[in-house]
Parts: C-alpha cells; structure tokens; sequence
C-alpha cells in the first residue's frame, strides 16, 4: 500500500550555468549579477529550523504565480553563485517548482 | 473540533470512495465497506474511526468466488452496518434513485482535507515513475462525466488544485509542484499501512 505516500524527490544539482526563463515583465540588464542578488529571497520560503520549505505559505504564494497563462518568457543565460545553488537544489526537490519559476518569485515577493 | 462534523468528513471521503450504502425491498438501508485481505489495516483504520457514529460489525474475513481471477476466489474484509437513523439520512442525501448520485451540497460542506484523505486513500494513488512522482490518479470513473466536472471544479474552489480528466474518465493532477501539496494535504491523515 505504499503507492499511496508521498516519496522524496531526488537531489538534482543545480548547474553552474543555466538559463532561466522570465516574465517580460522582469527586465534585467545585468542577468547573472541581479538574479544572484535576488535569490536571498528563497530564504524566506524555509521553515524556522531552516532545512525544509514551508509547503503551506509557498502553496499560496506560488499558486497565483502558477496561474498566470502561458506568455512569452524571456532566457538569459546566467551564472548561479555556489552559495546558491545548494538551496535551489533543495528548494525544487521539494517543491518540485521549476528554477525559472524560483527566480520569477524572487523577483516578484 | 466538533466530532459529529468530523464524522461528517469521513463518512463523505469514504462515500466518494470505497464505501456504499445498500436497501434491500423496503428494508431500511445499511452502509459497508470492504478491502482485499492486503489492505487490513485500512479496513481496521476507517472501522475505530467510524465505530463510535454507527452501528459497525469490526471487519470480518470473507472469501467469494471470482471466475475473473486465476485462483477463482477473492478474499477480504468487510465492514457493514446494521440499520441506524444517520444512515437512513444519509441513504436519502447520496442515492436519491438507489443509484449513487453525488450530493454536491453535502461535498460543500464536508469535503476538507481529511475527506479528501479518505478519498484518496480508497480511490486514489500516485504514480512513480524514473523516481519522481508522474502523477495523482483519483479512480472516479464510476461517476458520470458531469459530476466529475463538478469535482473538478469544487476541487478547484476548495483547495486550489487544478485536476483534469483522462480518457479513462479518471481525475489526474500532473503538476509536480500540485502532486507535492495534494500529499502534504492528505498526510495526516494516512493510515500507518500507506505510509
């Protein structure tokens, strides 16, 4: 009956140099400098002992960002900080959002 | 919180699920439940959480014969009611034609979490692939296509999930970040045979 409980995701690195998709909305003249400013932010999704994302708030936070239709998204290829990359990694195994997805919000909260 | 309302719930989770009411002629109705041997621990787990409502027997081993299986027989456990007031009332709100019809109002009112809890656990499963979960299936291909509509729509206003139909006219939800939070919902209320 264990087909019914949820599993862990796997731990997938992040690579070192991505390319994330934005809203137009989000112009950006220096990508890699003003992402890796704003991925701080993804600190705010983690619970108060700081390992596992807080899945009740995210839900409500991500769920008006997930019903936005389908648009063009602009790529900018970039270059994660080292620091960074541990907590996307983490933060999609749990969430199972997109990085793209993840930097949108960083902009966005 | 309120122990009736409780009940409530997951007597609807189990409705939507596996649970059915039966009238035989004029007699009053009787409600049951049963699993395949395997999932004791299920049929254990919805009988002490529904026994202080209803008149429950705990569930009894039976074998039937089955020609559709190899062995010919199936064996499982069966919960059944004996006939009470609540159940009477509830015959009346879910089997309008003695055909299960699903009572949207009552779902307006009692479908939260751990009814959808209950549902899954009867009716539902995800499915892994390459280790990552694919997707939830929600076995409602007993319903017709209207009600499922419905369902999808009352799944959308309660809880902000957004499930599709199949070609097997089942509910899935595909989205992973959907899939994660579908099954942080249900999770308290998992018997400790799903998890």
């Amino acid at each position: 009956m264990k087909r019914k409980a949820a599993i862990m995701l796997p731990l997938k690195p992040i690579a070192k140099r991505t390319t994330v998709y934005l809203p137009p909305t989000i112009n950006l003249r220096k990508p890699t400098a003003e992402i890796n400013d704003k991925l701080v932010r993804l600190h705010s999704l983690l619970c108060e002992e700081k390992k596992s994302v807080c899945l009740h708030t995210i839900f409500k936070e991500f769920e008006q960002l997930l019903s936005v239709e389908d648009m063009t998204r602009v790529g900018y290829q970039i270059v994660i900080q080292e620091s960074h990359r541990d907590l996307l990694a983490r933060v999609r195994q749990q969430t199972g959002l997109s990085v793209s997805l993840l930097v949108s919000y960083c902009f966005i909260a | 919180m309120d122990q009736q309302f409780n009940f409530y719930t997951r007597i609807c989770g189990k409705l939507l699920g596996d649970g059915c009411m039966t009238k035989q002629g004029n007699r009053k109705p009787r409600f049951q439940f049963m699993h395949r041997t395997e999932d004791f621990g299920s049929a254990q787990y919805c009988y002490e959480r529904l026994q202080e409502f209803l008149p429950l027997s705990p569930p009894t081993y039976s074998k039937v014969v089955d020609t559709r299986l190899i062995k010919q027989y199936s064996e499982r456990y069966i919960v059944q009611s004996r006939t009470h007031l609540t159940i009477t009332n509830l015959y009346a709100t879910w089997y309008p034609q003695r055909k299960k019809v699903i009572p949207f109002d009552f779902l307006k009112s009692y479908l939260n979490e751990e009814a959808l809890s209950w549902w899954y656990q009867d009716d539902g499963h995800v499915k892994i692939v390459n280790g990552t979960m694919n997707k939830i299936i929600l076995s409602t291909d007993s319903f017709t296509a209207l009600e499922n509509e419905q369902l999808i729509q009352l799944l959308f206003k309660k809880f902000k999930l957004r499930f599709s139909v199949d070609g097997q006219n089942r509910l899935i939800l595909y989205n992973q970040f959907q899939i994660i939070y579908f099954l942080k919902l249900v999770s308290p209320w998992l018997s400790p045979a799903m998890k």
